[in-house]
């Protein structure tokens, strides 16, 4: 009994002193780790602050996500070789320029040319899509003092970031010219086309939702503005969708969309032809975003925007459907409109609609 | 719905309705809209005399089968002014009510303001009946958004003459179920995309993107013969409104 009760109390010690020794050398091995992985972290930190921004706000909403495998990984990766490129971008000067486009930029050139002399502009519908700085050097290569090249983007005072890029182009002084989101350099812009000069056009995000037309871009009502189709319109000049990705060697590689010509938009309504043109100039870009979708960093606004059943293409009662949901976030607005009142309750189309009451006063 | 929920439901309804036959005033209850909130007015209807302070279009939408009296805070008051005591139990959603005209209060809420109707203001001041406050419990996401919903006591005695600056923060406490799904807007929040509403600053924005939404789907499909008849008859419509100006008043 003794001597069973003994040996019961050594295997008790030697297992506690066995568990012992175990978590001394865990916890002094966790002690070890984890202020140099804090410190490792520490380090990498400004990588991940410069990275993060960019690949957070760049993750395309889950239903067009779920088409991509590993679209983090790969974003992440491609992201920093357009930082990268982009960064050294901003390095080069007037003299350089000719030498560092032709050095880094990858592009079908004859076609350019062909483009350039067939007599009008050429409006180059450039989003904010991988390096796209590199986009706008190439443009830039294309003029000259004599008949210069255009970018045309946001002012700084509506985008604060563009004092960057508006500072940047400058140096390059009567080559390229910057044209900003007004109505002067908007004239100035159609001068410009008209005279057989090229122009680069950010033409994927908009500042002022409400001066806007919302066109379809995965399955989503997207808001974009007119100007690329109106400039089009008004000086005969094709829109040709470039899109610049980064290629092997530091290197980027301008990717051309189908031209959109204003000759194929004849319609005696010109809103409906600009309608019409933007909404072939944001399909061609849906087409390069399904293609590569990780270089576009605006993909949160694509999230924000307003999702429609596809079927209102071909249904007049989803297309009714979808009206009413909008009116129905809105109850304000059908007292104002009496033609959507009639629309959403369902008169002037038979069967019930979701709207059976009159609107009525709301307050005391 | 889940069964505990509707357990609670009833328990609560059965509650406030034991209180009501043993001679208690009926109470104003203040509730966010959620598809719980509706179901415990509706099931409050029938067991009390109730009248919803709500958007009966909105309700309609929401909840098709709903069956309380639903009016406007201007009926609503016009109906119980005259009583010493509430006619019948008040139950409130401010968060359907959008409308522009001045009987709306603005109040400031995280950086900007918000207008709320003055109705339960008036009602607590006039009546002093209890009153209670909903609070709900979201989970879910999407489709499967659901909500839990409980009901706070609303403690504090007005003074008869309130003085005129303490009077929006008596306002933010009576709207604190509301403010409280603004703060954290979840899928099961149905006024998540009407709230925005109240506030100014969004008002015509919003009604302007509503306004372009629904002309690029008209726009989007005018292959479809009557599609590009409506489009046509609406477009002058349309562009006046995106023009008018919509201001909240003051």
């Amino acid at each position: 009994m003794a001597v069973g009760c003994l040996t019961m109390v050594r295997s008790m010690r030697v297992l506690v002193s066995f568990w012992t020794a175990v978590l001394s050398v865990f916890f002094a091995a966790l002690y070890a780790v984890v202020p140099r992985l804090v410190l490792a972290a520490d380090r990498l930190r400004p990588l991940f602050r410069f990275t993060w921004p960019s690949i957070s706000g760049a993750i395309p909403p889950v239903d067009v996500l779920r088409h991509f495998a590993r679209y983090d990984a790969v974003a992440l990766a491609m992201r920093l070789r357009s930082r990268y490129l982009q960064a050294r971008a901003f390095g080069v000067n007037a003299g350089g320029l000719d030498a560092y486009v032709q050095k880094h930029v990858i592009a079908d050139t004859d076609c350019m040319h062909r483009w350039m002399s067939a007599g009008t502009g050429v409006i180059y519908a450039c989003p904010h899509y991988g390096p796209f700085l590199l986009g706008a050097l190439l443009v830039a290569t294309q003029g000259s003092n004599a008949s210069p090249s255009h970018v045309f983007y946001d002012p700084a005072e509506s985008v604060p970031d563009n004092h960057r890029f508006d500072k940047f182009f400058q140096q390059f002084g009567d080559r390229l010219s910057v044209l900003h989101n007004e109505p002067r350099d908007l004239v100035r812009a159609l001068r410009a086309l008209k005279n057989k000069q090229c122009l680069s056009i950010m033409f994927d995000v908009v500042q002022r939702p409400t001066d806007s037309m919302f066109v379809p871009f995965f399955d989503r009502l997207y808001p974009a503005m007119g100007g690329a189709a109106y400039l089009s319109l008004q000086s005969g000049a094709p829109i040709i969708p470039a899109y610049v990705v980064p290629d092997r060697g530091c290197k980027a590689r301008v990717v051309f969309g189908q031209p959109i010509e204003p000759g194929s938009f004849t319609n005696a309504d010109r809103d409906k032809n600009i309608y019409d043109m933007t909404r072939t100039l944001f399909g061609d870009f849906q087409k390069q975003l399904v293609r590569a979708p990780w270089h576009w960093i605006y993909w949160g606004n694509v999230g924000a925007a307003s999702r429609f059943d596809r079927n209102v293409m071909r249904d007049h009662a989803t297309l009714l459907a979808e009206i009413r949901r909008r009116c129905l976030a809105t109850p304000v607005l059908l007292e104002g409109s009496p033609l959507l009142r009639s629309l959403v309750e369902g008169r002037s189309e038979g069967g019930p609609g979701v709207w059976r009451d009159e609107a009525r006063p709301d307050t005391p | 719905m889940s069964v505990l929920s509707d357990f609670r439901l009833r328990r609560k309804t059965a509650a406030l309705m034991r209180s009501w036959r043993q001679g208690s005033p009926l109470p104003l209850i203040i509730l966010p809209s959620t598809a719980t909130s509706l179901q415990f007015a509706a099931q409050l209807s029938r067991d009390i005399p109730v009248v919803v302070i709500g958007n009966p279009r909105l309700l309609t939408a929401w909840a098709p089968s709903f069956c309380a009296q639903v009016n406007s805070p201007l009926e609503v008051w016009r109906e119980v002014k005259a009583y010493k005591q509430l006619p019948y139990a008040v139950i409130s959603y401010p968060d359907q009510l959008t409308s522009v005209d001045p009987s709306f209060h603005k109040v400031a809420i995280g950086g900007g303001s918000c207008a709320f109707s003055i109705i339960e203001m008036m009602l607590l001041m006039k009546f002093r009946s209890p009153t209670y406050l909903g609070k709900a419990r979201f989970h879910g996401h999407g489709e499967k958004a659901a909500s839990t919903l409980a009901l706070n006591r609303f403690a504090g005695e007005m003074s008869d003459g309130l003085p005129k600056e303490e009077f929006d923060a008596w306002m933010l406490r009576l709207m604190e179920p509301v403010i409280e799904c603004n703060r954290n807007p979840h899928d099961g929040w149905l006024a998540r995309d009407i709230f925005p509403l109240k506030m100014n600053e969004n008002l015509e924005k919003m009604l302007k993107i509503r306004l372009l939404e629904i002309e690029g789907l008209l726009r989007m499909v005018d292959d479809l013969p009557e599609a590009a008849s409506l489009y046509r008859e609406l477009q002058i419509e349309l562009q006046s409104l995106r023009r008018k100006p919509w201001p909240l008043a003051a």
